[in-house]
């Protein structure tokens, strides 16, 4: 009896739970959405076993406003940005002859190509834009490119010119680099020909590079590490009003840093008639060198002092009562270095490494 | 022959030419009978060519010609034109006031004016109160101008007059009233041009470009700033802005004291040119975020 009555209500349940099951069904299945397109995205480092010929243009876009479109380059292709509005721009070298963008969530991107090479017949000199010509661009709409994220490859030899304006740039292992924006970080690494690089608002960083360097930041610190000349007479210009220059090992004869109300940090080899120029109105400088250093120095302070772990050699001491003190000396055998470090108000500190 | 022989004076004449026809006959006739005659015209003649030898160079020279005169005239006309006012007020007053109406009336209008002079200084003390008088006011120098307006908080830095009154008399009220307007005069405070800064204060050699090009950038930046700078960096900015202001005013009294100084004259001229830069960039910047719509 009771086996019974179970049984019932348990058939009297499954038949309930197909016609609920039935009804709830749509008539036609979802397609279900395609996978994000995701970006083959070759790390830097690996080298490729060859070069790969590129197709002459490929473009995808994505469901989810993702683009993406590769072009094939000359090898030492310039490759100009002549305005991005905002986003996180990776602008990466690699072995490929070939430019690639790829831009989530944000705008399209055309190239056009500006210059060809006259031997291999491939672009020496391409351009970045939303839209290619004025006709296709909707009216309203800016030529600028923009989004989330804006990742950009490109061969090893290429040298890259970018204007920005809300900007978070990271540049690497790129020939040259030459970078302006209203505001954002700049970062650069493994660029071999020269960084020139300038933000208004936003902190500067250039590592392992070489080639002329001219950093500039309008509120933001300054910070090189691993930086020498590609060529004699490359110099190194890092100049900041409202930040602090923190320089390390930096092989340039031709050094000057300029800040205003920032310390200036110096952490490297005085080289052999290198001209070194350290200056700050409000802060102080800080030079760690070797302790076998041969220069000679100007050093003009204010009531901060000067403060030398290695024995200075004065030759000409003006320390009278004012708010400028000036004193010249020799470090070491004196050497035909010159080392010139100025500060109204900040400390000099000369430490050994 | 004929026994009456002519004086020196009438053969010298007869010489110079300066004889009537008639009577330059009648001598050439007696000087040729007259051995006295004769020799007296021949020792005329000699004085004459020595006299005319000696003033060779002077009878050379060139007469003035009628351009000449004019262009001495015209320079006598300017001259007198030249003549100061007050010059020409005194020999005017030398020439009328001897006659004794204009004189009285001279008089009169003299003590008139002097009258009239005593009376309009004595009516800002009677109207002080009067809410339209600015000068009745603080010095600008003593009232922080707001943080919108650095171009006047630059230009303070600069060399230039300041108005200080004393402000005793006035109630509290008032004087509320005009630090209100006062404010308003800051912001409509006009920067100074180069040319008042240059006569109100002297310049080491170089100072006086970098003062010229601060005015100019000060002026066309200071609309700027509001406008391209985000708040951080606008704090940022004013922050090295006083930095720099500081740097110069103490470098420049340094300079000032002690002119031989050139440690401080190239810290001087360092801090110009950071402002220059400082000031610059306001302008790139406005440039650049132009060039990226």
């Amino acid at each position: 009896m009771i086996n019974g009555s179970i049984k019932l209500l348990s058939s009297i349940f499954g038949l309930t739970l197909v016609f609920a099951a039935a009804g709830s069904t749509p008539a036609q299945e979802t397609p279900k959405p395609a996978p994000t397109a995701q970006p083959a995205m070759p790390s830097p480092g690996k080298p490729f076993p060859k070069i790969i010929p590129a197709p002459k243009v490929f473009a995808r876009v994505g469901p989810s406003g993702v683009t993406e479109k590769s072009i094939a380059v000359d090898g030492r292709v310039n490759v100009t940005i002549p305005c991005i509005t905002q986003g996180d721009v990776k602008i990466n070298g690699w072995e490929r002859n070939e430019v690639r963008v790829f831009i989530k969530g944000g705008s399209p991107v055309s190239f056009t190509v500006k210059q060809k090479s006259q031997k291999s017949d491939k672009p020496v000199w391409i351009l970045l834009s939303s839209f290619s010509k004025e006709g296709d661009m909707p009216a309203g709409h800016s030529d600028c490119i923009w989004g989330e994220e804006i990742q950009i490859d490109a061969p090893i030899g290429a040298e890259i010119a970018m204007k920005g304006r809300e900007t978070n740039t990271v540049v690497d292992s790129v020939r040259k680099a030459m970078v302006t924006s209203a505001g954002g970080d700049l970062s650069f690494r493994n660029v071999t020909e020269g960084v020139s690089a300038k933000t208004y608002e936003g902190d500067l960083l250039v590592e392992n590079s070489q080639g002329p360097m001219n950093l500039e930041t309008q509120s933001g610190n300054i910070v090189a590490f691993g930086a020498a000349p590609g060529d004699v007479g490359d110099t190194f210009r890092a100049k900041t009003s409202g930040g602090t220059i923190s320089l390390q090992k930096i092989e340039y004869r031709q050094t000057e840093a300029n800040s205003i109300s920032g310390s200036v940090l110096f952490n490297g080899p005085i080289l052999g008639g290198g001209s070194y120029t350290f200056n700050t109105t409000n802060g102080s400088i800080r030079l760690a060198v070797p302790s076998d250093t041969a220069c000679f120095v100007i050093a003009t302070y204010g009531p901060g002092g000067l403060n030398s772990d290695l024995p200075l050699k004065a030759s000409t001491v003006d320390v009278s009562p004012g708010p400028v003190k000036t004193i010249r000396g020799t470090l070491g055998t004196g050497g035909d270095a010159v080392v010139k470090l100025t500060t109204n108000s900040g400390a000099i500190l000369i430490r050994k490494q | 022959m004929n026994t009456k022989c002519y004086d020196i004076g009438i053969i010298q004449a007869f010489l110079d030419g300066e004889l009537s026809s008639d009577l330059a006959a009648k001598v050439t006739n007696h000087i040729a009978a007259c051995d006295t005659c004769s020799l007296a015209l021949a020792d005329a003649e000699e004085e004459s060519a020595v006299v005319f030898a000696a003033l060779e160079s002077e009878f050379n020279t060139l007469v003035p010609t009628q351009r000449l005169w004019n262009r001495i005239n015209d320079s006598i006309t300017v001259e007198k034109q030249r003549i100061p006012f007050f010059g020409k007020v005194w020999a005017f007053l030398t020439a009328n006031l001897g006659s004794p109406s204009f004189a009285v009336a001279a008089s009169a209008l003299i003590v008139f004016g002097i009258f009239a002079a005593v009376w309009t200084l004595r009516t800002p003390q009677q109207i002080s109160n009067v809410p339209a008088v600015a000068v009745n006011s603080p010095s600008i120098a003593n009232i922080p101008a707001p943080l919108v307006n650095s171009a006047s908080q630059d230009q303070q830095s600069e060399p230039k007059t300041t108005r200080t009154v004393s402000r005793t008399s006035d109630t509290v009220a008032e004087v509320r009233k005009n630090d209100r307007r006062e404010y308003q005069v800051v912001n409509t405070v006009q920067p100074v041009t180069p040319k008042a800064v240059i006569n109100n204060a002297g310049y080491i050699p170089g100072e006086e470009s970098y003062v010229k090009t601060i005015a100019s950038l000060s002026q066309s930046v200071s609309d700027q700033k509001d406008t391209i700078m985000r708040p951080s960096e606008r704090v940022s900015y004013e922050r090295d802005m006083a930095v720099v202001n500081d740097s110069i005013k103490r470098m420049r009294d340094e300079v000032r004291k002690n002119p031989k100084n050139d440690s401080a004259k190239q810290v001087l001229y360092t801090s110009y040119q950071n402002k220059i830069d400082l000031l610059n960039s306001v302008a790139q910047k406005e440039e650049l975020v132009a060039s990226l719509k």
